[in-house]
């Protein structure tokens, strides 16, 4: 059976995703590398090394890219962006899906969807660096911790600190002063996620959000982003198996589909 | 000069001009490189196969060359600031004394021929912020440009004698005109309207016309004042008659554009909209150079021709696509969505570029028509009357989206923007993307930075067609 790709070129990491033309969608295999260096070598590699954990002998007959470096994906057949990849991804993982919140690397997204999936409107912020994977990682580095401990730290905070949203560098100096101030590390981490929570909600609401909603990006692994997306929102929401992988995976449905049409 | 020829200029008017726009050029600290980078942003940006946008080019050009040489010329120097409604007074005045008097745009020369032409605009804004304008506060890039090119020096030796600056729509720039009467000693007359027609208001009560006829009268004795000479009612109606035929050139292009395919780029599209409101010193120029295109246009949709595929989704962007940098309506068009309308070309009552002037005007009170004209544009309506037209455009102009370029700094569109989008799609089941941009600073928003959203709205439209 043919087997089709797709490749997520992010700013922070690179996704590939295989799938054959079986009609459940099962993921074969994925494989992800942070994105460093030349991204357009990266794509490629990754998809290679994604095809490598596939046992059996196989070679990809279609490529979908997507992500900031889709453009100069010269390996692929046709590129999406990530907002059409991000949707479709996160329809087929929860059918359900009305609404997305994509945190990524350096952008967050919006996406309304109607019932078969199809994109219906969106918004997303990728001026600003308030609001994504990079805060985090930023806020993160000026505590000396690793990004993977943040929740399990938040998750002590009997009072979190008031955090400002507008802008990386300053809330950056802004958590070294409230250590100065001896305030709690785990306070602090419930104040930023809280911070990035509103700042990425306000956006949602711009697009009129409608359950289910569902949490996609490497950010969705952070419980305490999802537990104060909840507050926010003031309702559940819903975190793919595999949340790092839903533009991939969306990408290589999408190649599935032209593949069958040609 | 190559940038002469691509700029429509004749070859006997290249010889007699030569030494005028090198003169120019020089007082602008344009080098032999920056002109061999703007031949190539002019091929690149603008169809310059059109005859007609040739000459819209030389227009523009003409216009910035006159502003500048204008006080070694010892010409009298009226500038006017958008929204545009001193432009027809000063109309008259030129058309008048062509040789004694230089009316028009600052703003617009600088912005179109520094910006797009020389790619060169950065060094206005910068001047800005080092003088007052504080990097990082949101001002408008255009009060920028303008209060750079004062910093600068680049308003010549001798200071305007007039600025006629527009304080009913902007919240920034009559302060930033304000600003320059104060430290440039630059005299200003202010064209205020009241701003209380209501919320939910569609048609603009009597006594706010009333208002607003009586302030653009005011003009009248100021520039009398200022000139030496009097503008009389007779010269205001016959320099009307002059804008309203360019705009009735222009109207006609706009119109062809609900040709499907596209007939026409964007960025083209924009050189019309940007120099029918603002090239009142060459006004017989203008309209000759718009109404050569209209005919190359009319052609091109005769025979089918366009500049992107038949059935490309079609959308209306905010007020206008960015004049200082046209690589962002390019970029639209690469991505494959027709720029169908923008914001300034919707008029009472359908949404199209053909006003319909009230019973109640008096077409012989020259006041009374400009302030109409004005005032049954979109731009000037509370929300519900901005929805009401851009659901009426959205049908006139077969529209399948509304891409709402945001111009951020400008606190009378971004304030607004949000409350727009529930207010249109309440009436009209029709998708329409927020996005924040600028129209006029080059440094704020690339056409790679916003590639992303624009492509993914196009493919947003594409489907929702194919369903």
């Amino acid at each position: 059976m043919p087997f089709v790709a797709g490749v997520d070129i992010g700013s922070v990491t690179t996704k590939a995703v295989i799938l054959d033309c079986a009609e459940n969608n099962e993921i074969l295999s994925y494989h992800i590398v942070p994105s460093e260096g030349d991204v357009v070598a990266l794509g490629r590699q990754s998809m290679e090394a994604a095809l490598r954990k596939i046992k059996k002998k196989a070679e990809v007959k279609y490529i979908i890219a997507t992500g900031y470096g889709r453009v100069s994906a010269d390996f692929a057949n046709s590129i999406k962006t990530e907002i059409l990849c991000h949707g479709k991804g996160a329809h087929a993982m929860i059918p359900s899906a009305r609404t997305v919140i994509d945190i990524g690397g350096q952008d967050s997204k919006a996406i309304r969807l109607d019932e078969e999936g199809n994109l219906i409107d969106f918004a997303m912020n990728d001026k600003c660096a308030a609001g994504t994977g990079r805060f985090l990682e930023t806020i993160a580095r000026a505590l000396g911790m690793k990004v993977k401990h943040l929740a399990e730290v938040a998750a002590k905070a009997g009072r979190p600190c008031e955090i400002s949203s507008t802008c990386t560098v300053f809330a950056e100096s802004e958590v070294v002063t409230l250590r100065a101030h001896r305030n709690e590390d785990c306070n602090i981490v419930a104040g930023l996620h809280r911070s990035i929570s509103k700042r990425v909600v306000a956006m949602v609401k711009t697009i009129k959000p409608k359950k289910e909603i569902v949490f996609t990006g490497g950010v969705a692994k952070n419980e305490g982003v999802k537990k104060a997306l909840e507050a926010e929102l003031d309702t559940e929401i819903l975190v793919p198996e595999y949340p790092q992988i839903v533009g991939a995976y969306g990408a290589a449905l999408i190649a599935k589909e032209e593949f069958l049409a040609i | 000069m190559k940038l002469l020829e691509l700029c429509g200029y004749e070859p006997n008017e290249i010889k007699k001009e030569l030494p005028r726009v090198k003169k120019a050029l020089e007082a602008y600290g344009i080098s032999q490189e920056d002109i061999k980078v703007a031949e190539k942003r002019v091929e690149k940006f603008w169809d310059v196969e059109l005859k007609g946008v040739r000459k819209l080019l030389g227009c523009q050009l003409r216009d910035w060359i006159d502003m500048i040489l204008a006080p070694e010329e010892k010409k009298k120097i009226i500038t006017c600031q958008i929204p545009s409604v001193g432009g027809m007074p000063v109309a008259a005045a030129v058309l008048e004394r062509p040789h004694e008097v230089w009316g028009g745009f600052p703003k617009i020369a600088n912005l179109h021929n520094l910006g797009a032409v020389f790619g060169k605009l950065p060094e206005l804004l910068e001047a800005a912020e080092n003088l007052c304008m504080t990097p990082g506060e949101i001002h408008c890039g255009c009060d920028m440009t303008e209060i750079g090119a004062y910093a600068m020096g680049r308003m010549g030796k001798r200071k305007p004698d007039l600025n006629i600056t527009w304080a009913c729509f902007c919240v920034e720039a009559p302060k930033v005109d304000g600003l320059i009467e104060d430290w440039f000693g630059v005299p200003t007359y202010y064209i205020n309207r009241i701003q209380d027609d209501g919320f939910k208001e569609t048609e603009v009560p009597q006594r706010i016309m009333d208002y607003v006829c009586a302030q653009i009268k005011g003009c009248q004795k100021v520039m009398s004042d200022t000139l030496g000479w009097e503008v009389t009612d007779e010269m205001m109606l016959k320099g009307m008659g002059a804008v309203m035929n360019c705009y009735m050139h222009w109207s006609e292009i706009a119109e062809l554009l609900r040709a499907d395919p596209m007939p026409l780029h964007q960025a083209d599209m924009s050189l019309c909209d940007y120099i029918m409101f603002t090239g009142v010193q060459d006004l017989a120029g203008v309209a000759e150079a718009l109404s050569i295109l209209a005919e190359e246009v009319k052609e091109r949709v005769k025979a089918g021709k366009g500049v992107l595929p038949k059935g490309a989704p079609r959308v209306m962007t905010a007020t206008f696509t960015p004049i200082s940098d046209p690589g962002i309506a390019h970029m639209i068009e690469e991505v494959g969505l027709a720029v169908g309308a923008v914001g300034f070309r919707l008029f009472d009552p359908d949404g199209s570029t053909k006003v319909q002037m009230s019973e109640k005007v008096n077409l012989l009170k020259w006041e009374e028509t400009i302030a109409n004209l004005y005032i049954q544009n979109m731009l000037y309506k509370g929300v519900p009357g901005k929805a009401d037209l851009i659901v009426k455009g959205c049908e006139y102009w077969n529209l399948d989206g509304i891409l709402w370029l945001n111009e951020t700094p400008c606190r009378p569109f971004a304030s607004d923007a949000l409350m727009l989008k529930e207010f249109i799609q309440k009436k009209k089941d029709i998708p329409m993307l927020l996005m924040d941009s600028s129209i006029y600073d080059t440094r704020a928003y690339s056409a790679p930075q916003l590639r992303t959203r624009v492509e993914s709205f196009a493919e947003l439209l594409r489907l929702r067609m194919a369903k």
